[in-house]
C-alpha cells in the first residue's frame, strides 16, 4: 500500500527509484486524499518495526525494543533532512563517479525537507507495531 | 553450537532487515510527503488556482519545477548552475532542451512546440554563479514538448550561494519573482493551471 501511494499519489520525478519512469506517469491522482503526505512514513515504520520485533523475539520486551529501535532509526533518517546538516553535506559534497552509494544518500539529504509530520507517522506506526505484538503475545 | 549458529543467523537477518529499512527509505526519498524536492500546491478542485498569501511560496515552487521541466536553468542562464534535481543531483551538464532553442542572451526564441521565450541575462561572470546575477525569461505559449506550455515573465536573481561552484553539487539559492505567468499542462495530461500574478 505504501508504494501505491508513491505510484498513484506522488510526483515520480520526487522518488529515486520512479524517476527514471517519469515520463510515463499518467498523472497524481490523490487518490489517498491527507493521508497520502505521511501514509508511507506510517506503513513503513509499522512494517520494519514489526519484523524487527519477530526477529528479536516474541516478548513484550522485544516488543518495546523493536519498536524503539526502528523509531530511533527512522528519526535518524528523517533528521538527516534537517537544514543545518544539509549544510554539512552541501560542504562536504561528493561527486557520483567517486562514491555512488553515499552519493545516493546525499541525494536522499539535500532533495528532502525535514518534517515534523513524518516523525509522528514513524512514531505512530512503530507502537502500532509494539502493540499489535503485545497483544498477539498476550496469555490466552 | 546450534543455539550460537540460531543466534548468529538472527543478528544477520536484523542486520540485513535494518540494511533494507534504511535503504528503501533513501530510495522513496524519505516516506513523507516532504521525500520530494518541492512540495506541490494544494489542490482546488477547479481549473485555475488563485494565488494567495498563504499559497504564493508553494505555487512559486510549482511553476519553477514546471519551468525546470522543460527548460534546464543552467542552460537558460548559460552558466553552468547545478541545481538540486527533483530525485538525484543533476550532473553538471546542459541539458539539450533549450539547445534546441539557441538561446542567447536577449534573443527571442522559438520554442519545439509552438511559443516563444526571450531571455535577457545580467551576470558577472559568465563561468559561474554570482550573487546578484539575473535572469529574466518571457515566455509566450511556449511549448517545449514536455507536457507544459508556459506563459508569463519569471525572474530569477541569485541570492544566495553555497558551497562550490566548481563542484557538481552546491546550493543556489533564487529570489524569484513571477509576473502573470501561467504554466498548463499539455493536452495529453490531465488538466490543470497555475496563475500567477
Amino acid at each position: 500500500m505504501g508504494g501505491l501511494v508513491y505510484v498513484v499519489d506522488r510526483d515520480w520525478t520526487s522518488t529515486q527509484f520512479l524517476a527514471a519512469f517519469a515520463g510515463l506517469q499518467p498523472g497524481v491522482s490523490g487518490l489517498f486524499g491527507p493521508l497520502g503526505p505521511v501514509l508511507p512514513s506510517f506503513l513503513h515504520a509499522y512494517a520494519f518495526a514489526l519484523l524487527l520485533i519477530l526477529l528479536i523475539g516474541r516478548t513484550r520486551r522485544a516488543a518495546a525494543v523493536g519498536a524503539g529501535a526502528w523509531f530511533a532509526c527512522a528519526a535518524a533518517l528523517e533528521f538527516l533532512q534537517a537544514p543545518s546538516l544539509q549544510r554539512l553535506f552541501i560542504d562536504h559534497a561528493v561527486p557520483a563517479s567517486a562514491a555512488p552509494l553515499l552519493h545516493s544518500i546525499q541525494s536522499y539529504v539535500l532533495n528532502g525537507h525535514f518534517d515534523p509530520g513524518d516523525l509522528v507517522a514513524a512514531g505512530l506506526g512503530c507502537a502500532a507495531a509494539s502493540a499489535i505484538s503485545s497483544v498477539r503475545e498476550a496469555p490466552p | 553450537m546450534n543455539i550460537k549458529t540460531i543466534g548468529d543467523l538472527r543478528y544477520f537477518w536484523i542486520a540485513a532487515l535494518v540494511t533494507i529499512g534504511v535503504a528503501t527509505t533513501i530510495a522513496s526519498g524519505g516516506g513523507g510527503g516532504s521525500g520530494g524536492s518541492v512540495e506541490p500546491p494544494p489542490p482546488t478542485g477547479g481549473p485555475t488556482l488563485t494565488i494567495t498569501a498563504a499559497n504564493g511560496t508553494a505555487v512559486s515552487s510549482a511553476v519553477l519545477v514546471s519551468i525546470g521541466a522543460s527548460f534546464d536553468l543552467a542552460d537558460i542562464s548559460r552558466i553552468d548552475l547545478v541545481l538540486p534535481a527533483a530525485a538525484g543531483l543533476a550532473a553538471p551538464s546542459r541539458s539539450s532542451s533549450l539547445q534546441g532553442f539557441g538561446a542567447q542572451a536577449g534573443v527571442l526564441a522559438n520554442c519545439p512546440n509552438g511559443g516563444t521565450v526571450d531571455i535577457t541575462e545580467t551576470v558577472a561572470d559568465p563561468t559561474k554563479p554570482t550573487i546578484g546575477d539575473r535572469i529574466v525569461a518571457v515566455f509566450t505559449e511556449c511549448d517545449n514538448n514536455d507536457g507544459y506550455v508556459i506563459s508569463g515573465t519569471v525572474d530569477l536573481t541569485i541570492a544566495a550561494l553555497q558551497g562550490d561552484p566548481l563542484t557538481d553539487v552546491f546550493l543556489v539559492g533564487f529570489e524569484t519573482l513571477l509576473t502573470d505567468v501561467v504554466v498548463t499542462e499539455a493536452p495529453s495530461y490531465s488538466p490543470r493551471t497555475a496563475t500567477s500574478s
